[in-house]
């Protein structure tokens, strides 16, 4: 915990909760100026931070076909770790899934939530000097809604009405919405939504990209490395720390290991879980998890038997020892998941009851929905690490209900496109995101990965409203109706959430373990070396 | 008169030349249409790929995948877009990737040369180790000291490549830190400008490549050695030295030839796990995720460019074959 966040968070709680209905303000103007002390010349620093040094770090990545520079565009984990610092976003999320201040001061909505105004910071400069405006913002929405730009983001910010929205001075831009939305930030917080510079259409060698953020670009080679050095005129008074940074990428988790041990990187991003056991007793490495994790699930498409039959899918959900995957899958390092995303996030159902493994009222239920010794077909592939171990368990577990679980395993390079959405039964897994980011994607009826077939007209219209609902009392109890209809009735089986592991060095000071995706993941800014 | 007489008959090995020159262009051509074909054989196409689940999309429309398969150029019938590749082709113009729209060329491009060294590296020890290991222990075989080359060719050629490599880092890297355990290349500098890392993976691919030459050649040389020729020579007192130099060698090493030939192709784009084990920024891992990817003219140019080095390395095996037998110059190269 900073100086930076620490005040900011509970002032927002005491808001929302309090009588400034319709204000959600995110932050107090003038609040950085009394964390920092100025800067000054190596090596002091704030709490016996230390100047300089180039700091080394190691990903995953996209390969040399593939690697972009573009950050609307750079989906790989690697790809994320050079956007995020070398452009900011105008908020972004805490490890809780709330929202903090970036380059918007505030964000404030009117009464119904059609329009809101985002009060640009003062004082931010991009890489080359010029000063951060409102037409910046309104380019890179317009850039990540463009359709034929293809943006992936799209789909998220597709709320907005760009027409209808505009420049109101210096420093605040209003963005128009298309339905009422309470919380626009949860959306401005995704992971592509980053500020570009207005009229920047092109991110490569030649168009090296400029941004905001505490780093400016120096060189890539696609799929190998980045390099990055310090932004002097960065706003974040005092930040970065370390004078230059080099994104590392290695495909492989040894390869990555590897790359740590032979002391060619300073910290090592997303390590094994075998790794972190293994790896848990040498003083060169500290291991730390992510306090929230990726969930894993089986999906069943409820459009299709057996599993149209909402006794099934209880059936189904119960036959899962979600214990025993999250010990020998995930080694410890995870949480049990409750059939509900967002484990963490704001709007989380934290009442309703964890769902337990209990093969004898499985066994009725299927008894009562005439389907004894049910026998149906897992879809899995080593597309994401834990896949094909969790499915296998799965079917182990399930013999105790009399249900058959035959497991059948499909290449992983083709599981996205051939298997997934299409067979009735298979895995999925996503990364932390706010609730309503996620029931866009996977759970209203027009979902572009509708992975459980949930198609509910009235469900979609209690949706709207409460994405819409202003009075966040209000707003969180229909969310807890909404998930209780998933928990009991839903085709998601989350049985867990796991951890991402990060491994520093010991010269590594100020780094945070951070939640996937959230605004301290990968970044650098607060990294010092001793 | 000399002048009149067919260039061929005169000199049979530029004929030869000429032939084999003729027939493996005609090969790389085949191979095009063939590595055009397969690609269009696989399931899903980049289209799918670029609009399919990665963090933060999501599965897209099939009216979104049809709009994008007519900016790719994917909705065109087959024949016209193989004939347009191959068209650019010929204008050296091997297009863009699908995925990240930078020139072919220069994706290809960045990693040849680490690709080549490598290869080349290896595949010099391996004629070294191999050859010179399977004559040595052909010249004596059955003896102690070919039953431990043997024994050691078989016990190493049996273990898959990630193991060995995972076990050349454990024991250089860790247990002797002598080499880096990874082989980190500075971007636009030669690995040659820090050789430490090419240490391991050369050791890895001589280890799983030299034991089938070392056989090979031991098994050939031992049959030589065993042959009428030889044991007239020794009849007529030439020294065991000279009978291997000057009469064995090269009827051993005609028929290992096509062997180094496959092994040294297989260096240039198969190489994926020493690759991505020692994180070795090659080409094979990069063709193995283009092929995942469908970046089809990524992928297409660096097969043929894989053809091509085949071919060439094939070549160079039967060439190296009728220098080393004088009988197969002189029947024209016909064997």
């Amino acid at each position: 915990m900073t100086d930076f966040d620490h005040p900011v968070r509970p002032s927002r709680r005491a808001i929302l909760k309090g009588s400034l209905a319709g204000a959600a303000i995110l932050g107090v103007p003038g609040l950085l100026a009394g964390c920092q002390p100025a800067t000054s010349a190596p090596p002091a620093g704030p709490g016996g931070v230390r100047r300089g040094g180039n700091l080394r770090v190691v990903i995953s990545g996209a390969s040399t076909t593939d690697d972009v520079l573009d950050p609307h565009l750079a989906g790989s984990w690697g790809g994320g770790a050079v956007a995020k610092n070398v452009f900011d976003k105008l908020v972004a999320y805490n490890n809780d899934l709330t929202l903090r201040p970036r380059l918007a001061e505030r964000l404030e909505p009117n009464a119904d939530g059609t329009r809101w105004r985002i009060r640009l910071r003062h004082g931010v400069r991009w890489h080359d000097g010029k000063p951060l405006t409102p037409e910046d913002v309104l380019w890179s929405v317009r850039r990540i809604l463009d359709p034929a730009n293809k943006l992936p983001a799209a789909a998220g910010l597709k709320v907005v009405d760009l027409a209808a929205s505009r420049k109101v001075d210096a420093s605040t831009v209003e963005l128009a919405m298309r339905t009422p939305i309470a919380d626009l930030g949860a959306l401005l917080a995704g992971w592509y939504v980053y500020v570009v510079q207005n009229g920047t259409t092109r991110f490569d060698k030649a168009h090296p990209p400029v941004g905001t953020g505490p780093f400016r670009f120096v060189d890539w080679a696609p799929g190998e490395r980045t390099k990055l050095v310090r932004h002097d005129g960065y706003w974040e008074l005092g930040r970065p720390y370390v004078d230059s940074v080099e994104i590392l990428l290695a495909a492989e988790a040894d390869a990555r290991l590897n790359t740590f041990l032979a002391g060619q990187a300073d910290i090592v991003h997303e390590l094994s879980y075998v790794q972190a056991k293994t790896q848990r007793s040498n003083p060169q490495l500290t291991i730390h998890p992510s306090p929230v994790g990726t969930f894993h699930a089986f999906n069943m498409l409820t459009d299709r038997p057996p599993f149209n039959d909402r006794r099934v899918r209880e059936a189904l959900k119960l036959s899962v020892d979600r214990r025993k995957i999250v010990d020998s899958v995930f080694l410890g390092y995870g949480e049990l998941g409750n059939d509900l995303y967002g484990k963490g996030a704001p709007m989380y159902a934290w009442s309703l009851p964890q769902r337990s493994y209990d093969p004898a009222r499985a066994r009725a239920l299927l008894q009562a929905a005439g389907l004894e010794h049910l026998t149906v077909t897992l879809h899995t592939s080593e597309a994401t690490p834990g896949f094909v171990q969790s499915a296998l368990l799965f079917a182990e577990h399930a013999k105790a209900a009399g249900i058959t679980v035959q497991v059948s395993k499909s290449a992983a390079d083709s599981y996205w496109t051939d298997v997934y959405l299409k067979q009735p039964f298979t895995q999925t897994s996503w990364g932390s995101y706010a609730l309503e980011w996620f029931y866009g994607q996977t759970l209203v009826s027009t979902a572009p990965s509708n992975e459980t077939a949930w198609r509910r007209p009235d469900w979609d219209r209690r949706f709207a409203t409460a994405r819409g609902t202003m009075d966040p009392a209000a707003r969180e109890r229909r969310y807890l109706e909404l998930q209780r209809e998933l928990w009991e009735q839903g085709g998601n089986i989350i049985h867990s959430y796991a951890k991402w592991l990060d491994g520093i060095s010991p010269q590594v000071g100020g780094f945070k373990a951070a939640t996937v995706a959230s605004d301290d993941w990968c970044s650098y800014r607060e990294v010092w070396l001793s | 008169v000399r002048a009149a007489r067919p260039v061929a008959a005169d000199h049979p090995l530029a004929a030869y030349l000429a032939r084999r020159l003729v027939s493996a262009v005609l090969v790389v051509l085949a191979a095009s249409a063939l590595i055009f074909t397969a690609m269009a054989l696989l399931p899903g196409d980049a289209a799918d790929v670029i609009l399919s689940k990665h963090a933060g999309s999501g599965a897209a429309s099939e009216q979104a995948k049809a709009v994008l398969r007519a900016e790719l150029g994917l909705d065109r019938p087959l024949p016209v877009r193989y004939a347009d590749w191959v068209a650019g082709l010929a204008r050296g113009d091997l297009g863009v990737s699908l995925l990240s729209g930078r020139p072919v060329a220069e994706i290809i491009g960045a990693r040849l040369g680490n690709t080549l060294v490598l290869a080349g590296v290896a595949a010099a020890l391996l004629v070294v180790v191999g050859i010179g290991l399977g004559l040595w222990a052909g010249a004596r075989a059955d003896r102690a000291a070919d039953r431990m080359v043997s024994v050691t060719a078989i016990s190493l050629g049996s273990l898959p490549e990630f193991v060995l490599a995972i076990l050349l880092i454990q024991v250089f890297a860790f247990t002797w830190p002598l080499f880096p355990p990874i082989s980190l290349v500075p971007p636009g500098a030669s690995p040659l400008a820090s050789p430490q890392v090419l240490v391991l993976p050369v050791l890895a691919l001589v280890a799983v490549m030299a034991p089938q030459t070392i056989r090979m050649v031991r098994a050939q040389m031992a049959e030589v050695m065993d042959s009428p020729y030889v044991r007239m020579a020794r009849l007529h007192g030439i020294t065991e030295r000279r009978i291997i130099t000057h009469h064995a060698l090269r009827n051993a090493l005609a028929p290992a030839a096509p062997l180094l030939a496959s092994s040294i192709a297989w260096l240039f784009g198969g190489v994926v796990v020493v690759e991505t084990v020692f994180n070795y920024p090659g080409l094979s891992r990069d063709l193995v995720h283009g092929i995942a990817t469908r970046d089809l003219l990524y992928v297409q140019a660096l097969t043929l460019l894989c053809a091509a080095a085949t071919v060439l390395v094939y070549l160079c095996a039967d060439l190296v074959a009728v220098w080393a037998v004088p009988k197969l110059r002189t029947s024209g190269g016909r064997r």
